[in-house]
């Protein structure tokens, strides 16, 4: 892996990578964004937001670990928590289509279909050969002014999810990342990606 | 692994679906066998054989070995019904939603940590009391409720914004309270330490203003490991050496140290996870872009398709 990394190839993609992220940040540069970034001041790892209104600190739990008084620390992977977050929200409205943005100038959105929300899958691709709890996710990326349509019709079979921008891309490589565990074929549905989010267990509910 | 299986148990319609996808079409030496206890599906094809643990335990008529279709393919699916009650005791799960880290499962005792680095954001007896929030949306409901009592004759006032939950009110956050809902903690900002407020735009914002014609020659990092390009605006960090253990060759500190002094915005790959960092004056952010992400830069270097 290592002799392919130092070739033309990767620098060839890191060029067109910060052609594109120069693109972005030209688009975004004129927007007026109302949530600020919280890293960690020892990694610079994004940890939250910051409530503007109230000056609070926002913690997203997908970016923390917690050491109770007594037992082991107990963290999660992302995909649980952004999985949860849907079906929360799935329970809570009773939707199953949610166009997830960033904010109102967000430059990407994802139109994510809870299709099977508690599956249990295999698949030989897996880390792990235990069979895992999944959500069954179809979603695709849609433009800007699509979202605006689907807005604009009051369509009440599509609600509205707002991550802070960090949390979109966690949910967007997630989703792609998760294809791997389906066979080719498997992996489109029509014009919609198939992803598969695993969900948490009761077991996860406490600490051991 | 060129045999590929996958295996979905859907509980409520008591079926399982296969589906195995092969390199090369099946022929009459492929087969696809579940072991006798039910819980395991091998799938032999050309001197290779792979197996997964099956999400549910086949059990009776179903067991015995599956039909590869005679005509080849190298997408083979099948489905198999299940037995009434099948599965649903030996997964235990109500599906419900479950939410950790909720208020009642939380305690004073506790520290919260950067899941990165183990740095510690909340320590240890700030917290006195954790409550969890309403439901996203109860503000709409409890509007509804105000305004639409049964038996009561409607009140058209719309004095919500004395009681709390109109749109213009906000949340009230007390030093020593956590607010908890189902994938934030809400804290006040002086419970908390080593967390630093910026934006990963913001460095860019700069940059993006910055128009220089003539890109700068690139000084000789003082960071060995690496090599270092810069391209138009941007500084390049390049992995010299083959990572020795789990040891990233290129640390974001290492690269935010090194580059970011000359050049706005430098971008990085780091060992052994593959992960893209973009490193501004102040602030790093490990860059996904939403097109061209990790996987991606993972398989052009497995296939070594780019142009160069």
């Amino acid at each position: 892996m290592f002799d392919k990394l130092s070739c033309k190839p990767v620098l060839t993609l890191l060029k067109v990578l910060a052609n594109e992220l120069l693109t972005q940040v030209c688009n975004r540069s004129d927007s007026t964004t109302s949530e600020h970034d919280l890293l960690c001041s020892s990694c610079s790892a994004i940890v939250g937001v910051l409530d503007k209104p109230t000056q609070s600190y926002k913690l997203a739990k997908l970016s923390l670990s917690i050491s109770p008084s007594q037992g082991q620390p107990q963290s999660f992977d992302k995909p649980k928590w952004l999985s949860c977050h849907l079906l929360n929200s799935m329970d809570n409205q009773g939707l199953r289509k949610f166009i997830v943005t960033s904010g109102d100038d967000s430059p990407n959105t994802l139109l994510v279909w809870l299709f099977t929300p508690d599956v249990r899958v295999s698949s030989s691709e897996s880390l792990t050969p235990e069979p895992a709890r999944v959500a069954k996710i179809l979603w695709k990326q849609t433009p800007a002014e699509r979202q605006q349509a689907l807005l604009d019709t009051q369509s009440l079979s599509e609600g509205e999810m707002e991550l802070p921008f960090f949390e979109l891309q966690a949910l967007q490589r997630a989703l792609e990342d998760s294809a791997a565990l389906l066979p080719e074929k498997a992996r489109r549905f029509q014009d919609w990606n198939t992803a598969l989010l695993h969900r948490f267990n009761s077991e996860d509910a406490s600490f051991d | 692994m060129t045999i590929h299986i996958y295996a979905e148990h859907l509980l409520n319609i008591r079926t399982l679906t296969i589906q195995v996808s092969l390199t090369t079409p099946s022929n009459a030496g492929t087969k696809a066998t579940i072991s006798a206890d039910g819980g395991t599906l091998s799938v032999s094809h050309e001197g290779e054989t792979a197996s997964i643990t099956l999400p549910v335990i086949i059990a009776g008529e179903s067991a015995k070995a599956l039909q590869i279709p005679a005509a080849p393919t190298s997408d083979l699916s099948f489905r198999l019904r299940l037995d009434d009650g099948a599965g649903a005791l030996q997964t235990g799960q109500s599906g419900e939603t479950i939410i950790p880290w909720t208020a009642a499962s939380l305690s004073d005792q506790l520290e919260l940590q950067c899941k990165k680095c183990n740095a510690v954001v909340l320590p240890r007896d700030q917290i006195q009391t954790w409550k969890d929030l309403p439901s996203e949306g109860w503000a709409e409901m409890m509007e509804f409720w105000h305004c639409h009592k049964p038996n009561e004759p409607h009140d058209h006032d719309h004095q919500t914004d004395k009681k709390g939950y109109s749109a213009d009110s906000s949340l009230a956050i007390t030093p020593s309270v956590g607010l908890v809902n189902a994938t934030n903690f809400i804290l006040a900002a002086e419970d908390c330490e080593n967390i630093k407020v910026g934006h990963w735009s913001d460095s860019f914002h700069v940059l993006a203003s910055r128009h220089s014609r003539h890109p700068r020659a690139l000084k000789e990092p003082t960071l060995s490991g690496c090599k270092a390009i810069l391209h138009g605006r941007v500084g390049i960090l390049l992995p010299k050496k083959k990572p020795s253990g789990a040891e990233p060759v290129v640390t974001p500190a290492q690269a935010k140290g090194s580059l970011a002094m000359q050049c706005p915005l430098v971008l990085a790959v780091s060992l052994p996870d593959l992960e893209v960092y973009g490193f501004g004056r102040d602030v790093m952010h490990r860059y996904i872009p939403m097109y061209h992400n990790v996987t991606c830069l993972t398989n052009y270097l497995a296939n070594q398709s780019l142009p160069c």
